[in-house]
Order: structure tokens, then sequence, then C-alpha cells
């Protein structure tokens, strides 16, 4: 899809997933895809919130992908020149008048900030780049989008917001059983010539056990536990907790000498509960809840009980 | 290995050039000071420039690695010499030394920084050593390719570094075996240094009324950087740490340190505080040590550059000699003043054949022998073997 809007003239996009939805992990695959096949060049760094003294100029730095404490290291007089003309070299060196900015955390945008894109990315076209905003965040991004129209900022949504997308996170059996069957394929530790299957389970999986047989349980016992805590039948669950419970599942397995590798096992199992408890599903939808409701009865005794122990005889 | 945050690119490097000419271009593209980029690459800070020209191979195998150069880049990056050694450092210059044709293609090769080596092999131009509008020395940790003092650019500014930067300079950066005597300044001579007679020498440098000023300062600036990066080494630290007062020669300086205080002593005379702390220096000669050098025109320039290297050497021996002797005797005071019988700078040169030169030298082990007897009492001072006697090395 990112080709596709590559191709057109916008020059951003706003993608958005709640926490542990793979966001990174699509950054990170965007910039290997392009470094790989030297589409362009990808400039990626994590917004944070704050406007001290000197912002811009470090906001210049955290673009070129800079971390934190380097500007004392190694002092700039002009950190926009620098990025331009670091774009300027990272453009000739893979042949592209691509550029792509993606920036982690954009709901920490501010629009003084999101003026500072603006204008750079107009300096970017004016010396024949094409630059493209990848705006990643939390589904707050999206509110900021409204806020912007709502403050007739349409400059800035038309600029690089029309276009959001929402990262989808698993919603189905056969997207939990793609993830199990890479777990069976994929080589670990690099260069071992072992799979991830046989290198946390391997009596498990010289006995023939596949993790991809667990997919339609391990589905299972996520939505039985999304619906215990109230998350609806249908829940999108976020890959990266898919990801742990596997890895927790795995290292089950594997510490099990007598694990039966005949059946698939249940989602009732106690290795599928504690796997889907340890992946910090329940953690992310309990997280800042509201707390339970007092109990008057319960309160009205416990009073009473204080009373009597304090009382002066 | 951490990823350092410069903006590089490996087509940038040409066979021969030099780890400034690589900071250079990665500074202008990042707006930083040369000296903010060696520093990362080299870890080389003001106290420490030297290690811009002659840094040691492990650093220079890891700039190769961080840069993605060629395997034989790590033989031409810097000097091989041991910035230790006084016998190797004195040949180094701190300054920019480049061929104004080889850094009009963005090229400086580490060999320009041999104070021993004339003209540029290649051009057969003379190698520049001052600023061409106020005739400075270029701080080699300053902004790229510019002046720090006047501001002015020593190439044109590169208004086309995309594809400049890349061009190669011309030549093949190959450095010739043997080097042609022509290009010689001056060779190490058995008692001394031999001069090449260098009749346009000051000519070369005439871009300022006070040229001559300028460039003994400079000369006498190397000179003193060389003896903190040498022989006083060790006492550094000690002088960073005495109180900073004026020039000592108004009155007597307390000391703590007998070597520090000397070194205070002698390159306080010459308007040099700032040497031990690494800051670079834009003034011009002090009288103190102009009246001891022959008149201008008197005597050629790299005469002039061996006497220049030579006396703060005499003043620095005299001056440990007599700070050592008063903590000898428990003193903690003492006063130092350049006296005439200590540089005699006319008495040093002698004619040689084919008009050359020869300018008498102490040897460096003469200096170190001279700093060890006067660093008995330093409270810092490193343990040194049993058999080790300045003393008896100074007697004989």
């Amino acid at each position: 899809m990112l080709n596709t809007v590559l191709q057109t003239a916008e020059l951003g996009m706003v993608l958005t997933a709640p926490t542990r939805f793979g966001k990174s992990a699509f950054i990170d695959e965007i910039e290997a895809r392009f470094k790989r096949r030297k589409g362009g060049v990808v400039l990626r760094s994590t917004m944070t919130t704050g406007h001290a003294k000197g912002w811009e100029n470090r906001f210049y730095r955290r673009l070129r992908g800079e971390e934190e404490g380097v500007e004392s290291l190694f002092p700039q007089q002009n950190p926009k020149t620098a990025l331009l003309r670091h774009i300027q070299n990272e453009c000739d060196k893979v042949g592209s008048p691509v550029v792509v900015f993606a920036l982690d955390e954009a709901q920490n945008l501010s629009i003084p900030q999101l003026d500072v894109l603006k204008e750079l990315s107009e300096n970017l076209l004016n010396m024949g780049h094409k630059p493209f905003m990848l705006l990643v965040g939390q589904p707050e991004l999206l509110r900021l989008r409204d806020w912007l129209r709502e403050h007739l900022r349409q400059d800035i949504v038309q600029r690089f917001m029309l276009r959001a997308t929402v990262l989808r996170g698993m919603n189905s059996a056969a997207d939990v059983r793609v993830l199990l069957r890479h777990t069976d394929s994929a080589v670990w530790p690099e260069n071992s010539g072992r799979t991830y299957t046989a290198h946390f389970a391997p009596a498990a999986w010289t006995q023939g056990w596949r993790i991809e047989r667990e997919a339609e349980g391990l589905w299972l016992a996520f939505l039985h536990h999304a619906t215990k805590l109230g998350a609806g039948k249908s829940p999108d669950i976020g890959t990266q907790f898919v990801a742990q419970a596997q890895l927790a599942l795995l290292q089950a397995v594997g510490m099990d000498a007598v694990h039966d590798v005949r059946r698939p096992m249940t989602p009732e199992s106690s290795k599928m509960k504690s796997a889907v408890e340890s992946s910090g599903f329940a953690e992310s939808l309990t997280l800042g809840a509201k707390p339970a409701e007092p109990d008057d009865k319960a309160d009205a005794k416990a009073t009473r009980r204080w009373l009597r122990q304090t009382r002066y005889t | 290995m951490r990823k350092l945050p410069l903006t590089w690119n490996p087509a940038w490097f040409h066979h021969g050039a030099s780890l400034w000419c690589l900071a250079a271009k990665i500074a202008h593209v990042a707006t930083a000071r040369v000296g903010a980029v060696l520093g990362l690459l080299t870890g080389a800070t003001e106290q420490s420039r030297v290690l811009a020209w002659a840094a040691d191979r492990k650093t220079i195998s890891q700039v190769c690695e961080q840069l993605e150069l060629p395997d034989k880049a790590a033989t031409t990056l810097a000097l091989r010499a041991d910035p230790a050694s006084l016998e190797q450092r004195q040949h180094i210059n701190l300054g920019l030394r480049w061929c104004p044709e080889c850094l009009a293609s963005w090229y400086h090769t580490a060999r320009f920084q041999d104070r021993r080596i004339r003209l540029c092999p290649w051009h057969r131009v003379r190698l520049r050593e001052t600023c061409p509008y106020c005739t400075r020395s270029i701080d080699p940790f300053g902004r790229p390719w510019r002046c720090d003092h006047c501001s002015q650019p020593l190439v044109a500014d590169p208004e086309h570094w995309l594809s400049g930067f890349k061009t190669k300079p011309g030549h093949d950066g190959l450095w010739p075996r043997l080097v042609p005597a022509a290009i010689l300044a001056y060779e190490e001579h058995e008692h001394g240094v031999l001069c090449r007679p260098d009749k346009d020498g000051e000519l070369s440098l005439k871009a300022h009324g006070r040229y001559l000023d300028f460039w003994q300062h400079a000369q006498l600036y190397e000179s003193a950087s060389a003896l903190w990066d040498t022989i006083l080494r060790d006492h550094r630290d000690c002088a960073l740490q005495e109180p900073y007062g004026y020039y000592p020669h108004y009155y007597n300086l307390d000391f703590a340190c007998p070597v520090a205080a000397a070194g205070r002593a002698v390159f306080g005379q010459m308007a040099l505080d700032g040497a031990m702390r690494g800051a670079w220096s834009h003034q011009s000669v002090v009288q103190t040590a102009y009246v001891t050098l022959p008149a201008r025109g008197a005597v050629s320039l790299e005469v002039r550059r061996a006497l220049l290297r030579e006396l703060p050497r005499a003043w620095l021996a005299d001056s440990l000699m007599l700070f050592g002797e008063a903590s000898r005797l428990g003193r903690t005071s003492a006063r130092w003043e350049p006296h005439p019988a200590a540089f005699q700078g006319k008495a040093l040169i002698k004619p040689w054949s084919n008009g050359s030169e020869l300018v008498t030298k102490r040897p460096a082990s003469w200096l170190e022998a001279t700093a060890a007897f006067s660093a008995e009492k330093c409270p810092n001072r490193k343990a040194l073997p049993g058999t080790w006697d300045p003393l008896k090395l100074l007697l004989a």
C-alpha cells in the first residue's frame, strides 16, 4: 500500500495501532525493504514531547535519526542544513529521490513540529527530492487529525494526514497459524540450521510436534481470555502478544519432558492458559481501567468492625 | 561498535587522503567543526590535536571500519610517527599545511604535515601553512577549509559538494617512494638540522604587513605544543592544576611541580600559556622572543624555523634546571627570566656546502634528562626505574 501511496503526489500518511501491534516491526520492515531494493532513504525517528529552548535544532537532529544526548558530543552550527545535506548524500548513494521520514510515536507531534515538517518537505521538493512523512502512532493520532481540522489547519492535514490506515492485529486462527508456521521454519540461532521450535522444544520437535498445530487452540485461548475481560467477541489481538504467548508455549513444551505430542492442546489446558496470561494481553486491557465499584455493604461492615475495635470502654 | 552520527560516503575517499581530509568533508556536510568530527573518530581533543595527524594503528583501523574504507587506507590516513617521542613529533606540524592545487579538489594528505616537505610532489607547488589573507596558522580543528581568525575561505566554497567530493584529485595519490631532494625543506643531521637554501621563503608568506610576526609566533606555538606533547606530557595535568596567573616574569612563581612551573614560566614569556591547554593562538611573536632572533631577511625561512624550534627548548632546559634546583633546596617559589646566554641564535648557524646552513640543536635525550632531573620533587611524579639517574645522564 505504501508503494501505491508513494506513486501518488501525497506527501504523507497516518498509520495507527495500539501498543504492541507491531508498529515498530512494521517500520523495521519498511526500512529493510528500502535498503534492500534501494528504493529510497528511510529516516527513522521517535517523537517525544517537550519544547525546551532550542527544540527546533534538536527536532532536526532527531529527524536525522540521532539518539538523545548526541548534541553535546557533536555540536552542529545549523542542524537543518546538516539534515538536508545528509538526505542529499543518502539519496545520492542509493540513486533515488525518495526519502521517507518514519516518525514513530507521532501522536506526540506538536503543531510547531508539524509546521517544521511542512517546511522541510517544501525544501526537499524544491531540491528535487520526493519526501514522504509516515506518521506512525497510537490511535490518539487520529484525534490529533480531527483537532487540526477543527482548528483550521487543513494545510497540515492535507499534506500529511489525508490518508489514515489502522494496523490490524490478529483476528482469526488463520492469522495465528501464519505466525506459528513461520516459527516452525525460521532458523534460530542464526546459521545454526535449527528452527525456532527445534531450539526451544527439541524433544517434542524430534517426535514430530509442530507449533503450527496449536494455532486453533491458541487463538481460542486468546478469545476466551478477551471475552472474560470484556474485550468483545472478535477482538484484534496485537501481534506481539501472540508472539509472546507463542514463546511461552514453546518454553513450556520444551520443559515438559512428557508432553503429549499426539494431540493439539486445548484452549483450557494449563500451558495455553499460562501462555496467554504471560503475554501481557490482559494487562493491556485492564491497565488504566476504571477501578471496581466499591461494595457498600462490605464497606459498612468494615467500618463497624473498626469502630468495635477502637471503642473505648 | 556504536554507530556514529556522521554523514559519510565511501566515494569521498581518494587514495592517500588524510584523516583530516575526510573529517573536513564530514564536518562541512554536518555544519560542524572538524575537531568535533575528529573527536568522534579518534578521540582527539584540543590537548591532543596531534592525534589528527598521527593517530595510532588501532584507532585508524577503527576509523577504516566505521567509514567502510579499503584496507590500504589505513597506511595513509595518518603519519607513521610516535607522537610521544620528541624526535618524531618535532617534524609534525599541528597547523594545517596544504597544497592549494590539491585543496581545490578537496584533497589533503597527512604527508603535507611533515615539516620536512616543502613542495607538493604532484603539483610542485609550495605548501601553504598560513592563511592567505591574515597570515595566521590554520587550526585543523576549526571550520573546514576556513581560517578561524579571519573567517576567509582557503578554497572556493564547496557549492557543488555532492559531486565535488567524489571527483578525483587529478593524481593517483601515491607518495613517491624516494622523496626528491628538491621538495625537501630540511634534513636531520648528526649535529643539527641541515636547512636547504630557500630564497623565496618569506615571499610565500607575504600577505599581511606583519606576516613574519604571526608566522614566527605560530612556529613557537608548534614547538611549545611538541614539548607539551612529549617531554612535559606527564606534567600537563600539574600545570593545569596550578592557578592561572599573569606572565610570571614580574614576580616569583609559586609552584608544587617544578616541571610544570618551568613550562609555565617559559611559555608565559612567549605568550604561549594556552599551548598547555590546547588553545589555538593567533598572536604575533612577543618582544622577549624577538630580540633573540635574527633580523628580518638576515636568514632564510627554514633556518628561522629551526631557530624557533630551538629557542623554546633552550629556554625550557634553562628553566627546568632552575626550578629543579629550587625544589631540591626545598623552595616552593622561584623566578626564571630569559637569559641571553640561554639562547644565542646566530651562534647556532653554520654555513654548509651547496648554500645550505646547519643549525645546531640539542638532542631530545638531553632535554628528557633535564626534565627528569627537575621532576624529582613533582608530587605526581611517576615511579621511575631504580637505575634511572638523570643527574648521571646530564653530566654525561
